[in-house]
């Protein structure tokens, strides 16, 4: 195997590294914040904004994920809508996860006891006051395991971007193998830069655990 | 002027006027009146069911009443026909609800928050203190009620008994006017009910706090309070001083829960 073989192999996988770090980490930025929107909406005083969440919530759960690119890359246009490809990618992969992660959010929140909010309003607290210091931090540390999967789900799945002609590693990693024949090499690095990307997840969660969580004793 | 102050200083504390509450259709309390002067300490006994909670927990706005109207020191809480009351918005009922505190059965503590900021937060969230000042204050309350070594510990690592006298420090950090107990020491050792006991009274010495406290210990009951009400079936079928009612009752109900020969009529 020629030096040349190898540091295209190289070149290829950068970048394509590139754009699955960019879709999962801005894919996962999206769903983040749509779990919160719509997870909390869900459980908005409101009918309107519940109804609301509702319904994207079980249409994003009830469609793949592939549906769901296409759509937005293919079909939107006929609605004058046109999104690049990697902006159609992040849509559909935060959209698509935001809508598991804001159950997520709503089952965390709901798991807060009633006895909760009653000492909250028992204490004169607002529902701002309520929410921002007494509930979500019991229900954030709850929530991230979850999330931690939901990520991991999220760069998996951003391989189905080379169906939109975005050159993600998969897409790389099949363009090598057309170009020079080989196909150990080129899906074996593959595995492994997709394995060492869970283990960043798997680290970046961690941490965020440990900042979330109560120091115990604080003497 | 004179005479308009001695009518507010003449108004209950508490009024309850023909309130009625039901769960499922279900009625608790139906027609209920009761008035509670300022500072008096009143203890609520009757069988369990009898919608003793139910009253704390309206007076709290934990629960809506369904007919009626409830006052805090004239002040009503509900608008709209006395036959369908509708509690006054939040901006307004949380002006008549930083006037009353309630100490839970099962305390209602924060478990994410160490005994201090339990304390200390409330005062903070009601613009009642700065940071350094509600510390200083959740650390007196400490020492006042025996826990001044705790302060750092989180709820869960405290026995029944010391989340009890957090719980009583939170709800006396913010200063309230009416303070609700349910069952305060149905949770405690036999051993630690007089520690309650000891602690009430001396905050009422302090504070001249209205109290109104859920128990079914008789003997409590006796010691801490200045008038006693027994419920039954969401009805006051008996309402006096201690000794009268202890010794005395007119009703059969009560002479029955109270172990006493009944009367015939
Ligand atoms: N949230 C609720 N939903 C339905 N029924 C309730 C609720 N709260 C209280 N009740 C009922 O109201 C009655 C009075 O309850 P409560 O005030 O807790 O009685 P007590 O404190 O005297 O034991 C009981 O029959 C109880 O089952
Ligand atoms: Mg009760």
């Amino acid at each position: 195997m020629t030096e040349l073989v190898l540091s295209d192999l190289l070149r290829s996988v950068l970048r394509g590294l590139e754009i699955t770090v960019i879709l999962t980490i801005s894919g996962s930025i999206l769903a983040f914040v749509c779990a919160f929107v719509f997870g909390l909406g869900r459980v908005s005083r409101w009918r309107f904004i519940r109804v609301f969440s509702v319904c994207y919530i079980e249409l994003f759960r009830g469609t793949s994920v592939f549906v769901q690119v296409f759509w937005l890359y293919y079909a939107l246009p006929a609605f004058g809508l046109l999104l690049s490809p990697l902006l159609a990618g992040i849509l559909g992969l935060g959209l698509n996860v935001g809508a598991y992660g804001a159950e997520v959010v709503r089952s965390a929140v709901q798991a807060t006891g009633r006895d909760q909010y009653e000492a909250c309003c028992a204490l004169n607290f607002t529902r701002y006051q309520t929410f921002r210091y007494i509930i979500l931090p019991q229900a954030f540390p709850r929530m991230l395991p979850v999330f931690g999967n939901n990520m991991v789900e999220l760069m998996k799945a951003s391989s189905i971007v080379s169906l939109i002609s975005l050159s993600d590693i998969t897409f790389q990693a099949q363009q090598f193998r057309i170009r020079t024949g080989q196909t150990f090499l080129p899906f074996a690095v593959t595995l492994i830069v997709y394995f060492i990307l869970y283990l960043g997840i798997l680290f970046f969660i961690r941490s965020v655990t440990r900042l979330a969580n109560p120091q115990k004793v604080k003497v | 002027m004179i005479i308009m102050e001695q009518i507010a200083a003449s108004r209950p504390m508490v009024q309850i006027s023909d309130v009625s509450k039901a769960f499922n259709g279900i009625s608790v309390l139906d027609g209920l009146n009761l008035e509670i002067p300022i500072g008096q300490k009143v203890a609520l006994l009757g069988p369990s069911g009898s919608g003793k909670t139910t009253i704390l927990r309206l007076l709290m706005t934990l629960e809506t009443i369904d007919a009626g109207q409830v006052r805090i020191e004239g002040v009503p809480m509900y608008e709209g026909a006395p036959d369908a009351p509708c509690l006054l918005p939040e901006g307004q009922i949380r002006a008549v609800r930083s006037r009353i505190g309630m100490v839970f059965q099962h305390f209602g503590l924060f478990p994410h928050l160490n005994v201090l900021n339990n304390i200390a937060l409330p005062q903070i969230l009601n613009g009642q203190a700065g940071k350094t000042e509600a510390e200083n204050r959740a650390h007196e309350l400490l020492q006042m009620v025996g826990l001044g070594e705790k302060a750092y510990l989180l709820p869960d690592q405290l026995s029944g008994g010391q989340k009890q006298r957090v719980a009583i420090a939170r709800a006396l950090a913010l200063q309230p006017d009416i303070l609700l107990f349910d069952e305060p020491t149905s949770a405690l050792d036999p051993q630690r009910v007089s520690d309650v006991l000891d602690l009430l009274n001396m905050i009422c010495r302090k504070t001249g706090t209205t109290m109104l406290l859920v128990t079914h210990e008789m003997e409590f009951a006796r010691q801490f309070a200045d008038r006693i009400l027994f419920f039954d079936h969401g009805q006051i079928v008996e309402d006096g001083a201690p000794d009268v009612v202890f010794t005395n009752p007119k009703d059969n109900r009560t002479r029955a829960f109270l172990g006493l020969p009944v009367i015939d009529v």
